[in-house]
């Protein structure tokens, strides 16, 4: 699908889709940190085995949620 | 006598003569898989505002059966790019994009999977020899942890309710209590009336401690 339709000049009509995906990714980051945040938390409320795997799990997810909004500010 | 009071009788005398419940079941084999629902004196399980001489009796989470829902959408999921790869429904996004999307639907997808996984793994239900837990972890951002003292139990009630869960024998327990949270419901768990009658035992106990005034 085209953008060209929207007539906006010299400017790069795909950069009204990277402004939305772009602030959506750093929403996600923040959430991905709440994430490791309250992952933490309940590891220290309750030790019942797995606190490693589970905290790495969440390290690992923020880490993912990071990368894609780089990759996506820097790519897009 | 009555014989319902012969009875109660006897079973006090019992635990007296063979040693508290808690000691004669300490000394069974403990459970060490950190997965399963239903752990009976649990090798590692420590909380928060744990007594430093309370001991951990049950420690269960609903059976796993329940998460067969989120593993199989966690699965289509992952195949899903696989179908829009196959098909050209995203053929009209530039290749970076594209890539974007393909990488923020994984995203999504282990989020999806990562969250479905927490929420069964904390959401446990921990039975003391002094108090019973439910810890509710509704989501990533919302969790609540009631507790109510064994003594405060009134009546628990065991429920089964449908072909699949009499088959892997687990159902629901409702626990009535005089506590501030005036009722427990222990979901999906395991072995229902194996828990109650534990729960009863404890409860046996527990009186019997009263009336001799032991303290902890």
């Amino acid at each position: 699908m085209s953008l060209d339709f929207l007539n906006l000049g010299r400017v790069d009509p795909w950069i009204i889709v990277k402004i939305p995906v772009v602030i959506l990714l750093a929403l996600y980051v923040v959430f991905a940190f709440v994430v490791v945040r309250q992952t933490r938390i309940m590891t220290n409320t309750l030790e019942i085995g797995l606190e490693v795997p589970i905290k790495i799990l969440s390290y690992l997810h923020f880490l993912f949620a990071l990368f894609l909004f780089l990759f996506a500010l820097t790519v897009l | 006598m009555a014989d319902i009071f012969v009875a109660e009788k006897k079973k006090k005398e019992a635990l007296q003569k063979d040693g508290s419940h808690s000691e004669f079941h300490a000394q069974q084999k403990k459970s060490h898989n950190p997965l399963s629902s239903f752990c009976y004196y649990p090798a590692h399980a420590n909380f928060e505002n744990k007594d430093s001489e309370e001991t951990v009796v049950l420690l269960m989470r609903k059976h796993p059966i329940t998460n067969i829902k989120w593993i199989v959408v966690g699965i289509l999921m992952l195949a899903a790019p696989l179908v829009a790869l196959s098909f050209p429904v995203l053929s009209f996004l530039p290749f970076r994009f594209f890539m974007v999307a393909i990488l923020s639907w994984y995203l999504i997808t282990s989020a999806y999977i990562f969250e479905n996984f927490l929420i069964w793994f904390f959401n446990v239900y921990i039975v003391t020899d002094e108090r019973i837990f439910d810890v509710d972890f509704y989501n990533l951002v919302f969790r609540q942890i009631s507790d109510c003292e064994l003594s405060q139990i009134q009546d628990v009630t065991v429920r089964v309710g449908s072909v699949i869960r009499t088959v892997l024998n687990y159902g629901d327990i409702l626990i009535q209590t005089a506590a501030e949270e005036q009722e427990f419901d222990f979901e999906a768990v395991p072995q229902p009336d194996r828990v109650a009658k534990i729960l009863r035992e404890l409860r046996v106990e527990e009186e019997i401690e009263e009336r001799e005034g032991v303290v902890r």
